[in-house]
């Protein structure tokens, strides 16, 4: 997606969490956490040069992408340095830029809780949300740093 | 490293995650349809478990990572149930992580197919023991018939 449109998306999604309590509906407050975090990553990603700005979406299999057309159709294409459907898949061929890396950290942390605490029925506890909160602040905090200073007009805090 | 889940264990995730979509405006579309993919995900492993297609430890996290043999499986065992999480997998890169723009109709889209999911799972037995054969799938046939004329 373009940037501004990333952007957008993290602006929904943390909305978003703000609907669901993170114990009682901890699955779909971590996930737009995790959604929310994503975008903003993929945005600094674009700033940085990293990946490109287009209309090339993930699907769930690495390096395939739904490619939208002019007119307004789709189709199934491999693409490479286009969005990332979590950091690391698929990994980048390129090192992370410094400004970047800390947000990384911070969603490969919350990624750890994805598949105990989502996927399966490892322990929710105010501990996790916590430990997950505090990730998700991290990558809002560095990636909107990025946006904001690079991407003249464009800014996500 | 993620323990088992037994098929009652996904039951109670998956319900977990429909009572909490409960809270989510139709105009919510992003958070249905991630959520009907998460939920449905789950009922479709206990599904799976039940019909005794795999075990509580093949556990599938999203459709495209089916196996050819096992996707073949489902889609002549439980094809609705199969279609709908196909479906809504399909949802996510337009609608998700892509710009085209969503609305209430397809957040009840979202629904309707963790409805089938759910529906189809919750009817489930081992597919062994039913007494009736399952009706065979709508497919090409493998093989043609060597006509001598």
């Amino acid at each position: 997606m373009k940037i501004e449109q990333h952007v957008a998306k993290w602006e929904r999604f943390d909305a978003l969490r703000a609907d669901f309590d993170p114990l009682d509906d901890f699955e779909m407050w971590y996930w737009m956490a995790l959604s929310g975090a994503t975008a903003l990553i993929n945005a600094a990603l674009h700033v940085t040069g990293l990946t490109e700005e287009n209309r090339c979406f993930p699907t769930q299999v690495p390096d395939v992408y739904v490619v939208m057309h002019d007119d307004g159709s789709s189709s199934h294409q491999i693409r490479f340095r286009c969005d990332l459907i979590h950091v690391g898949l698929p990994e980048l061929s390129d090192p992370i830029p410094r400004a970047l890396q800390s947000a990384f950290a911070a969603a490969h942390v919350l990624e750890t809780y994805r598949d105990p605490c989502v996927r399966a029925d490892g322990p929710i506890n105010e501990g996790v949300v916590a430990a997950c909160e505090a990730a998700y602040q991290e990558c809002v905090r560095v990636a909107a740093s990025v946006i904001h200073s690079s991407y003249d007009g464009h800014h996500a805090s | 490293m993620m323990g088992i889940m037994l098929p009652k264990l996904h039951r109670d995730k998956a319900e977990r995650i429909e009572h909490s979509l409960n809270k989510c405006s139709m105009t919510n579309y992003e958070a249905l349809i991630e959520g009907a993919m998460l939920a449905g995900t789950h009922w479709f492993n206990y599904a799976v478990h039940i019909y005794g297609i795999a075990e509580p430890s093949e556990d599938t996290m999203h459709a495209e990572y089916l196996t050819g043999a096992r996707r073949l499986k489902v889609s002549l065992i439980a094809p609705q149930m199969l279609a709908a999480l196909d479906e809504i997998e399909s949802m996510r890169p337009h609608f998700v992580r892509g710009d085209v723009a969503g609305c209430e109709k397809v957040g009840h889209r979202a629904l309707e197919l963790l409805n089938i999911i759910s529906t189809a799972a919750l009817s489930a037995r081992p597919y062994q023991l039913q007494e009736q054969p399952l009706p065979p799938a709508q497919e090409p046939s493998l093989y043609t018939a060597h006509d001598p004329s």
